[in-house]
């Protein structure tokens, strides 16, 4: 028997040649095409697992709607006086002689695939370099910080999200201004590390990012302290922290660059 | 030349649901390799060789990876699987065996290594998808590409 080894030399030399500008140009155009029914397909996913997830609820969905009730009062309660406190920063602005920065551009992105799990977890964008993406980006949705992009292609990139182990961002609590350092570890939760032992932190405390990592602004929401973890001899302590947002579901996402 | 029409199709909808609809539900199994492999136990090295190379091109048109990086790894899958299929015989359990080993070593080739027991247990779990696909892959081949089922 003969082995066709003239297509693997061939598809040697693709894989060679497939970073340069030609190649990736040729394949930007069958992205272009493929990405609205990647989209698509995803959307009927997400939709799916929605529903699976919705009938496996289904009992508890009444208490959970009971809470959404008094959160919802709360929400409006809290709205209501940030109004006011942001009619306040803004005469105290004006006072002073600030102006808000606004020399952030936002970049809307559909989510065009996803790797969770054991192996990486990240989201794949429809948004590339054209668009003006750059690796160290990050990622937000409705003010929740979901990953930094790791790679980026012309037409696309890949989001590193904040449970994949490679990712450090430091982070504070909202409350307590607590500093440490997010580390991803695959699960739905994530570990604050790094955190000094004198420093106070609750159960429930909302975790922001700080504005160290020069390309994440600070106060974008990470998640909420689920689990403290220290030892008396130690000077450093960590915490669970639960994620606030599900990165399965997303299908729309802020690139901010 | 029919039996192409047909299989590609597949791989193009195979592919574009393995990268949007199933990790949604958290499964990571590369169906096109394994799809890949079962039409080269069924066919002659000509054909499952091309077959292979177009199947890595469709994935990687359509994939957001280096350009190139499917082609050649189904591309040298399939001529290691014919040439481990001719020495140690045509026999269903070296198929499963390969699909098993590529599953894994498609891991290091995308360096996506992960916990140990996962990467095992998504391998085993390839691996007996490609017995419960085994019957569709034969009735394609036999059916539009008129090759026997030769099955041991």
């Amino acid at each position: 028997m003969t082995f066709n080894y003239k297509l693997l030399v061939i598809s040697a030399i693709l894989l060679l040649i497939g970073a340069i500008t030609p190649v990736t140009y040729v394949c930007g155009i069958f992205h272009r095409i493929a990405f609205p029914i990647q989209f698509g397909i995803r959307g009927a996913a997400v939709s799916l697992n929605n529903e699976i997830v919705f009938l496996r609820k289904i009992k508890s969905i009444k208490e959970e709607l009971f809470e959404l009730y008094k959160i919802k009062e709360r929400a409006i309660s809290v709205e209501s006086k940030m109004k006011e406190v942001e009619l306040e920063n803004a005469i105290l602005r004006e006072q002073l002689g600030f102006s808000e920065s606004k020399n952030q551009k936002i970049l809307m992105a559909y989510v065009t695939g996803s790797s969770f799990g054991s192996i990486s977890t990240s989201l794949s964008l429809n948004v590339g370099s054209y668009s003006g993406v750059r690796v160290g980006n990050a990622v937000s949705s409705e003010n929740y910080l979901i990953g930094v992009v790791d790679s980026v292609s012309q037409n696309s990139c890949t989001v590193k999200l904040l449970n994949d182990p490679a990712t450090k961002i430091s982070a504070l609590s909202q409350n307590s201004r607590a500093k440490g350092l997010i580390v991803g570890n695959y699960g739905t939760t994530v570990l604050m590390k790094n955190i000094l032992i004198n420093e106070p932190l609750d159960l429930g405390d909302l975790i922001i990012t700080s504005g160290e990592d020069v390309s994440i602004p600070k106060g974008l929401i990470i998640g909420e302290v689920a689990k403290i973890n220290f030892k008396e001899q130690e000077i450093l302590k960590s915490a669970d922290v639960e994620l606030g947002i599900n990165p399965r579901k997303l299908e729309v996402v802020f690139v901010l660059n | 030349m029919k039996l192409y029409f047909i299989l590609l199709p597949v791989i193009l909808l195979v592919a574009l649901l393995q990268t949007s609809f199933l990790p949604v539900f958290g499964i990571y199994i590369d169906f096109v390799l394994i799809f890949v492999l079962l039409i080269v136990y069924n066919t002659p090295s000509t054909f499952g060789t091309n077959f292979s190379f177009l199947s890595g091109l469709l994935v990687d048109l359509i994939g957001s990876l280096r350009f190139g990086l499917f082609t050649f790894m189904y591309t040298l899958f399939s001529i290691v699987s014919y040439f481990i299929l001719n020495t140690f015989g045509k026999k269903l359990v070296n198929l499963v065996l390969l699909v098993f080993v590529f599953s894994i070593l498609e891991r290091i080739f995308l360096r996506n290594y992960g916990d140990f027991w996962d990467i095992f247990l998504e391998s085993l779990f390839s691996s007996l998808m490609s017995l419960i696909l085994f019957p569709v892959a034969c009735f394609l081949c036999e059916k539009f590409g008129g090759f026997k089922k030769k099955l041991v």
